[in-house]
């Protein structure tokens, strides 16, 4: 993980370079300084020296000490720079990775998940790339200059800083691995419990229906006290780590010191080496437990970049865009599907089988079948959003994968089942299909698309702004919208997956009158649930498991296919009648 | 202040617990600064040569004390301060709930839904840490500099009083001054991801649109202005923290060369001795480390005070829907007084105003169980429009009444007044009483429901039945599952009944729950049936089994059926139509339909859709 994630620093590595070399050049400053403040102390206390005698000292550590104070600002905004410069760049290379995955990724996928990574994933990298990253080099390079300073004042101390600092790396690896998945486990069962305090109160209202609601008191106290004590019994041991290395730190200084008290004694040691190797003792120590802090707290950027990587490795399923693909100008379209067969990565059976038609130009074909036939896999690709583990998608004899992708979307306008309008004004959402159209063009659309009338009752009409905390449009007005983009946009083919949620009888109208109008001229590929549609198409498709099992008008349907009768009759509960008409 | 009052409620019963743990707390910080101490004394001792080693006994045992001590500390503090966490929070939920449960739904759903939660979410998890992160390292740096202040007033005081400077200067000017700096790009900050997050959410959810209409880059460029934006303002603000930082290094290393510099004159005159000097250094080097943690304290409590008025507004709000209160007057008569808040509680202190003690004993009950509805009118706040305007249909005890209409005509709404979610305004007449004279749970206890958007708890799908009747036999379940067509998918399901359903049913599909919920009030025996678009998301067949389940179910119950199916609405005894609140059409099946009407259309279109 950290070798793949330090690959994504390799463009701002200027910036970790230099937040290490600012933090070595400040950990040289405290042996500077504990050296002065040793001879400052020295010539006081031993050579009996006033300030005058010792004023260039102080001087100089003043200076020291303002250098420290400029490394530690330069330092910190150093290693945030390069935290908020990788954020950034992840983040986007994320939200474009994710464009290439495209809808078909997407709808396998939590979309609030997906959100959350993008957005709260990536800020809580922070605390890692900021902090745990840079201290990995200092906490060895720094006790490593002041181990050098103190093996040439002090064998025997540095001795005792060679031996402890092993073993507190060690214990943070040995307790440090076994604490990782003990608090792994707390804080899984931990946002279990928070989950199940959530879950209550979402669910209060129905618990409240059923007089359950006040019995959740006591549920709530007592499982919150059972987790308390499991939790304080494995953190008893979870906090010998820190336990370990605090010991091994604060015995270390006690030893140098205790040592370096006696040597004095005897005289083998002078009082000025005594005292910088005491001074240097805490900050021996410091970095590398400052690393073990540093690792605890970026334990959730650390689960967040795992999951940023892992999506960043997924190979998209559609086709890709190639600028220099195949354009076909001025000649009528037609769409086949030779032998397509499609299966989903984690699926166990194909989406679909076998799959043989062909769209003439300026047909209109009809996709029925029970759901899980199948139906928008086949939209999913001659979108391009999939493309067909066997099996072959051509346009007038070209194999999509040579087609120009984004000229082919030029050439489709595609009206989805339910309508996901951006945040911005109508106006906006319009102009995605037609970037460069005028106000009358959008107004003229509107009228085709029946959307005319609710939108001239809008506050601001087309400048009304809807979507993410926008005025909120009805199924039926946002299907309508969609519509209109579909005029606007005036592409020679149209795919649609007509909404099956009940709209109210005013949208329903408008939409059907709409939808003839766009039929009209357009070559069509449109999964319906209503007869009318049904009805009027050229020809129908019945779906069923992923493979095709019947073409034909309706009628011929009607009176010859049996799933196609079965799902006629289930859902009206209208007897066929003989011949096909039916009563209703 | 009311604020830090109702927090300390969280405290107060843990007194001696957090006095320990700050006791620990300070104990930690004093052996390390004890530890630089004695061996600052010690090494300086030790350089004057002393004629015997026993002159250096006191200092080694303190260095050796204060050396292993620290750990010691250290970590039962940790131990005590977070088992004391922990009985926080269960506190916390316990109080938080018990406060939610009575305004529920109306506190948790009437500004958008969800987003109250959410909020509620990230406050509880914001005062978990309260104690570790806002209180203890203020009342940990008062100590420790109280006891700093002693040693070296001891035997200096104007050396005491500028460390007490420095050190307050580093643990309250620095963290008050950064965190005013801070706050104006706080407010850009927040600003600037909000809006990140939002074009995330759009482009995330519109990706389909985005794509088909090949408007990637346009929409990229869009995500890459307002990163840029955010970088920027994420830029400022470690402009603060740099300072922040730099300043901290700075006065810690100052404070040392202060203390020398101020000893220096004093040791040259004999007026401290050099061996203290040495010692004095070094402890003005330790003690800031208990002034380390207070700038990241400061940040947190802007944020926790922000969440526990949050936490606070929430739990202050009152019930929309409030139980009657009765008593018994002198004249042992029983009268029902008015609610309003204090004011409610009775003045007798003898008489019993525990709510559980008085129910039973007087609180009447429906003699019988037809439902009169008269006027009924609704709006969910003062200002919004009305949902519910004016509706009047009787449901005698036994007979079957459908309300159909599009979704927003406030259909929905009656089943939630029905069942005492909210206070309505007009008439509900049950069993000759008015509905709100009765508590609420004994309203419930009455009227079974598969409310709109049934909810599946995240335990296993026994669990998620028992709700309904918690000591439900097995063949009690088995008869309820068989009802709703949910006996194969049981069967199904790799542990059966044991199964979790995942969270809120993730792991079903949208009919199974639907069925989940039906099987629950079938297991209930309830004289009033609300079912709420009970066949939603399921496919014809199996829809047409849970339709006669139901009518089955309800033969000999009354039954509001709630929907925008028409499908098996001629088994209904009367069918209302509604638009907009009110009723526009109703009559039974047959006779809606040949007038003509909005039912006549609804049942046209319903009949093109041959597959859904």
């Amino acid at each position: 993980m950290d070798r793949r994630l330090v690959r994504e620093v390799r463009s701002v590595r200027h910036l970790l370079v230099l937040t290490v070399a600012l933090g070595l050049a400040a950990g040289f400053l405290i042996i500077g300084q504990a050296i002065l403040l040793a001879r400052v102390v020295n010539a006081v206390f031993l050579g009996k020296q006033g300030t005058v005698a010792v004023w260039p000292f102080l001087v100089a550590l003043f200076i020291l000490v303002v250098l420290r104070g400029l490394l530690g600002w330069s330092s910190e905004i150093t290693a945030l720079r390069l935290a908020i410069r990788i954020k950034a760049e992840l983040r986007l290379r994320l939200v474009r990775h994710l464009f290439r995955l495209g809808p078909a990724f997407l709808r396998q996928e939590q979309s609030g998940e997906l959100v959350n990574t993008a957005f709260e994933g990536v800020e809580q990298l922070e605390p890692y790339l900021a902090r745990y990253l840079p201290q990995i080099s200092l906490s060895t390079l720094v006790p490593l200059a002041i181990l050098v300073v103190t093996f040439g004042r002090d064998l025997l101390s540095g001795v005792i800083f060679t031996v402890t600092a092993p073993i507190i790396v060690l214990f943070m690896i040995l307790i440090g691995k076994t604490a990782q998945s003990v608090t792994d486990r707390q804080w899984k069962t931990m946002s279990v419990l928070s989950a199940h305090f959530f879950d209550v109160l979402r669910g209060l209202t129905t618990l409240k229906v059923f007089n359950r609601s006040r019995a959740q008191v006591a549920v709530i106290a007592r499982i919150s006290d059972d987790y308390r004590k499991t939790t304080m019994g494995v953190l008893r041991v979870a906090f010998l780590s820190s336990f370990a290395l605090e010991l091994m730190a604060t015995l270390g200084t006690a030893m140098v010191a205790v040592g370096i008290g006696l040597r004095l004694l005897s005289g083998h040691l002078s009082f000025v080496d005594g005292l910088v190797v005491l001074l240097l003792a805490p900050e021996f120590y410091a970095p590398i437990r400052a690393l073990g802090a540093q690792f605890h707290a970026s334990i959730n950027g650390v689960t967040a970049a795992n999951r940023i990587l892992d999506i960043l490795g997924i190979q998209p399923l559609g086709l890709e865009d190639k600028p220099e693909g195949e354009v076909l100008t001025g000649v009528p379209l037609s769409i086949e599907f030779t032998n397509v067969t499609f299966r989903y990565l984690r699926s166990r059976t194909n989406a679909l089988t076998d799959a043989s038609f062909r769209i003439a130009p300026g047909e209109t074909v009809a996709i029925v079948g029970p759901s899980g036939a199948g139906k928008s896999t086949v939209i999913d690709l001659v979108l391009g959003f999939l493309q067909p583990q066997s099996g072959r998608l051509s346009l007038n004899g070209v194999a999509f994968d040579n087609l120009s992708m984004s000229w082919w979307r030029d050439q489709v306008a595609y009206v989805p089942q339910t309508t996901h309008l951006l945040h911005g004004t109508i106006a906006d959402n319009l102009r995605l299909a037609r970037p460069t159209c005028s106000t009358a063009d959008m107004e003229a659309a509107c009228r085709l698309a029946d959307a005319e009338a609710f939108i001239r009752e809008l506050p601001q009409g087309l400048n009304t702004v809807v979507g993410e905390g926008g005025a909120g449009l009805s199924g039926g007005q946002a299907q309508r919208i969609a519509m209109a983009r579909a005029f606007l946009k005036n592409s020679p083919i149209l795919i649609l997956d007509e909404p099956t949620a009940h709209l109210d009888p005013e949208s329903e109208l408008g939409i059907r009158t709409a939808l003839e109008l766009l039929l009209q001229s357009r070559t069509a590929l449109i999964v319906a649930h209503r007869l009318p549609t049904i009805i009027s198409a050229d020809r129908i498709l019945v779906l069923d498991g992923g493979r095709i099992v019947g073409q034909g008008r309706h009628v011929d349907l009607l009176r010859a296919h049996p799933l196609y009768q079965r799902l006629f009759t289930a859902y009206t509960g209208v007897e066929v009648a003989q011949g096909g008409g039916a009563r209703i | 202040m009311k604020i830090i009052g109702q927090l300390w409620r969280f405290f107060s019963p843990f007194k001696f617990r957090m006095a320990l743990s700050v006791l620990l707390g300070f104990s930690t910080i004093a052996a390390g600064t004890g530890l630089m101490f004695t061996s600052g004394y010690l090494i300086a001792k030790a350089a004057l040569h002393p004629s015997t080693i026993l002159l250096l006994w006191v200092p080694i045992v303190g260095v050796r004390f204060f050396g292993l001590s620290r750990a010691v500390f250290r970590y039962v503090e940790r131990y005590v301060s977070h088992d004391l966490t922990f009985r926080m929070l269960t506190r916390l939920r316990v109080w938080l709930y018990e406060k939610i449960e009575p305004v529920a739904p109306a506190a948790l759903q009437n500004t958008q839904s969800g987003e109250v939660l959410t909020t509620l979410t990230g406050d509880v998890d914001t005062l978990q840490n309260l104690y570790l992160r806002v209180v203890a390292p203020p009342l940990v740096g008062v100590l420790i500099l109280a006891l700093v202040y002693v040693m070296v007033a001891h035997f200096n005081l104007p050396i005491a009083l500028v460390l007490l400077g420095l050190l307050l200067f580093a643990g309250v000017v620095v963290p008050f001054w950064t965190h005013r700096l801070s706050q104006r790009d706080n407010e850009g900050v927040i600003q600037s991801r909000g809006q990140m997050y939002t074009e995330l959410l759009d482009v995330v959810e519109g990706m389909t649109e985005v794509v088909s209409f090949n408007r990637m880059d346009d929409a990229f460029a869009r995500l890459e202005a307002s990163q840029a934006q955010l970088s920027w303002q994420q830029i400022r603000l470690s402009q603060v923290s740099g300072v922040s930082v730099g300043l901290s290094a700075w006065v810690q290393n100052f404070a040392a060369l202060a203390v020398l510099v101020m000893a220096i004159p004093l040791v040259h005159t004999g007026h401290l001795s050099g061996v203290t000097m040495t010692a004095l250094v070094l402890t003005a080097l330790a003690s800031f480390e208990a002034v380390g943690p207070l700038p990241a304290a400061f940040q947190s409590l802007g944020q926790t005070m922000e969440a526990a008025r949050r936490v606070s507004a929430l739990a202050a709000r009152q019930a929309v829907v409030r139980d009657p209160v009765w008593r018994e007057d002198r004249h042992r008569h029983v009268t029902m007084t008015s609610v309003d808040g204090e004011n409610s509680l009775p003045d007798d202190t003898d008489l019993p105003n525990e709510p559980g003690a008085s129910d039973a004993a007087c609180h009447p009950m429906p003699a019988h169980y037809n439902l009169l509805v008269r006027n009924l009118r609704f709006r969910y706040q003062e200002s919004a429009r009305e949902v519910v305007r004016g509706v009047s249909f009787d449901l005698p005890y036994g007979k079957h009444l459908a309300i159909v209409g599009a979704s927003g005509s406030g259909k929905s709404t009656i089943a939630s007044l029905l069942l005492r979610l909210w206070e309505y305004e007009g008439s509900i007449l049950f069993g000759d009483g008015e509905l709100r004279a009765y508590n609420a749970e004994a309203v419930r206890a009455l009227i079974s429901a598969v409310p709109q958007q049934p909810y599946l708890f995240h335990t296993t799908v026994l669990e998620n039945l028992r709700i309904a009747k918690p000591d439900a036999t097995h063949s009690e379940l088995e008869q309820a599952i068989a009802l709703a067509q949910l006996s194969e998918m049981i069967a199904r399901l790799p542990e059966g009944y044991e199964t979790l359903v995942g969270e809120q049913g993730a792991a079903l599909s949208g009919g199974e729950r639907q069925r989940i919920a039906l099987a629950r009030v079938f297991l209930q025996s309830s004289p009033v049936l609300i079912l709420d678009e009970p066949t939603n998301g399921l496919d014809a067949v199996t829809e047409q089994k849970v339709m006669s389940a139901i009518l089955d179910a309800a033969r000999s119950r009354s039954l509001l059926l709630i929907t925008h199916r028409l499908v098996g609405l001629a088994k209904m005894d009367e069918i209302v139509v509604m638009q907009e609140g009110r009723i526009v059409e109703r009559g039974a099946h047959d006779v809606l339909l040949a007038q003509n009407g909005i039912y006549r259309t609804m049942w046209n279109i319903e009949s093109q859709v041959i597959i859904a």
